[in-house]
């Protein structure tokens, strides 16, 4: 022992977030953000739209963390324990770069497996059909979506807490929000353009390097009622989003300064 | 060359420290700071380095931690090191019970607390409220209550006493004369007291070169002083 708890970065960092709330706070939201907003549109013209509504409501929640609030928090994060001086104080006893980046991640990302797994449990509890196949098969939809949005989210957040503690929190924010934009909306603009069939060559590389979010959201199947996605389509997506996920942690690892 | 013991910092002849100028027209052309020609061993107690502002003394302490590469030679460490830079800082929404509990292990802990009132740090008031000094004594204990843990550590400090006031220094350094035997500690301080009760002294003489400058009790002490504190 040397007098240090194990983990002592993400442990650290954890207590930091959770005293600052803002995180509880994001999570603590979300269940009334799921019955808010659909009670703001004029859904007494339809009730049954309701649960659909309220399924968008919580994706679009998640989504939209991913997108800034959860990346800023990670930025911020690795901005201030270079600031303070506290990663290079932790790399001076001996601790790999690499660790302190991958707990740096892990506090932030923790907080989005929570909000993650209530925005489901919504899903699950309060959104499913009412008839049991179709509740179901709702339910497979509901655990795919939270599978896929945690395997987004990970190398997500150690990007930006890594360009965070490099940089700056603005340009950990931005660089992670921009994939996120650019793999969630992006990615159809660019289709007609990059989509093999359409060029070939070096386009197709690219269109294969670039982030495909959209594999990720299945608010359409919640809304449409389409179901699961098959057994196959689901594995290609989450080896695709996992290898895309890889190669960030990669670069994420990479970029990730402990030292001034 | 021999391993170093268990906490010895060794310093082999011709090392010197600095940092490669970047930039346009830099090309990362090495300036040195400090040489050390003859070498140096330092092995457990108190050693303190006071050199004048600007001297070196923070690349010195920044390259025996690792966080420089030296520009030739080598250093040697035999424990763990703790580096504590002078603006080593703390979540300001933490208080320092919560910043022992994160960092700490709970016998660590335990004596951080008790160090914690012997020096009367408030240690549920949030570390970005402190004043200066307390902020001190939040970065001291942490390092102190790691020697509790019972391994040796080599612990590099970088003007810790700032803003202490002159009680508080003066327990301080009780705490570092009673630290473990073969605890290594090396301190750059500014400060008068810690030059009399040091194990070694260091500083930077003139052109950079690192430099053992006798014990205390000897006249070199004085002469260090006087080189300190001249009007220039």
């Amino acid at each position: 022992m040397n007098g240090l708890s194990r983990g002592i970065l993400f442990r650290y960092a954890w207590r930091g977030l959770w005293q600052r709330r803002a995180c509880l706070l994001y999570v603590l939201f979300l269940p009334v953000v799921a019955w808010l907003l659909p009670r703001l549109t004029p859904w007494e013209e339809n009730p049954p739209v309701l649960a659909p509504a309220r399924v968008q409501a919580v994706c679009f929640y998640l989504w939209g963390g991913l997108l800034a609030f959860f990346p800023f928090q990670a930025a911020v994060l690795g901005r201030r324990l270079h600031t303070e001086g506290l990663l290079e104080h932790w790399r001076a006893g001996g601790r790999k770069p690499w660790r302190l980046a991958l707990e740096l991640a892990a506090a932030v990302w923790l907080w989005v497996v929570a909000a993650t797994s209530a925005g489901m449990l919504i899903c699950a509890l309060f959104c499913a059909p009412a008839q049991p196949v179709e509740a179901g098969l709702w339910r497979l939809l509901v655990i795919q979506q939270g599978g896929l949005l945690l395997l987004v989210s990970g190398p997500l957040i150690l990007l930006a807490g890594a360009v965070g503690a490099a940089v700056s929190e603005l340009a950990g924010t931005l660089v992670a929000a921009s994939l996120v934009a650019l793999g969630l909306f992006g990615i159809d603009w660019l289709q007609p353009l990059l989509a093999p069939g359409a060029r070939g060559g070096p386009l197709s590389w690219l269109w294969v390097a670039l982030p495909h979010y959209d594999l990720a959201d299945l608010t359409s199947r919640f809304l449409f009622k389409l179901g699961p996605l098959p057994g196959a389509v689901f594995a290609g997506s989450a080896v695709a989003l996992g290898l895309q996920g890889l190669a960030l942690v990669l670069v994420s690892l990479c970029l990730f300064r402990a030292k001034s | 060359m021999n391993m170093p013991t268990a906490t010895t910092l060794q310093i082999r002849p011709g090392t010197s420290f600095g940092y490669r100028v970047s930039g346009w027209g830099g090309g990362g052309r090495a300036r040195v700071v400090v040489r050390c020609d003859d070498g140096l061993r330092l092995a457990g107690g108190l050693h303190v380095f006071a050199a004048p502002n600007g001297a070196g003394k923070t690349t010195l302490l920044r390259t025996l931690a690792g966080l420089l590469p030296p520009l030739s030679g080598e250093v040697r460490l035999g424990a763990e090191v703790h580096y504590q830079s002078d603006s080593l800082g703390f979540d300001p929404e933490l208080s320092a019970d919560q910043l022992f509990g994160a960092l700490l292990t709970a016998e660590a802990r335990a004596r951080a607390a008790s160090l914690a009132d012997a020096l009367a740090l408030d240690r549920r008031c949030r570390y970005g409220r402190l004043s200066r000094g307390n902020r001190a004594k939040v970065s001291i204990i942490l390092a102190e209550a790691r020697l509790a843990a019972g391994r040796p550590l080599i612990l590099l400090q970088d003007e810790p006493l700032a803003g202490l006031d002159h009680g508080t220094r003066r327990r301080v350094l009780d705490l570092w004369t009673e630290a473990p035997a073969g605890t290594t500690r090396l301190v750059v301080i500014h400060e008068l007291e810690p030059l009399r009760r040091a194990d070694s002294l260091l500083t930077i003489r003139a052109g950079g070169v690192l430099q053992p400058v006798g014990h205390a009790d000897d006249g070199a002490w004085n002469a260090l002083y006087e080189s300190l504190h001249a009007t220039p």
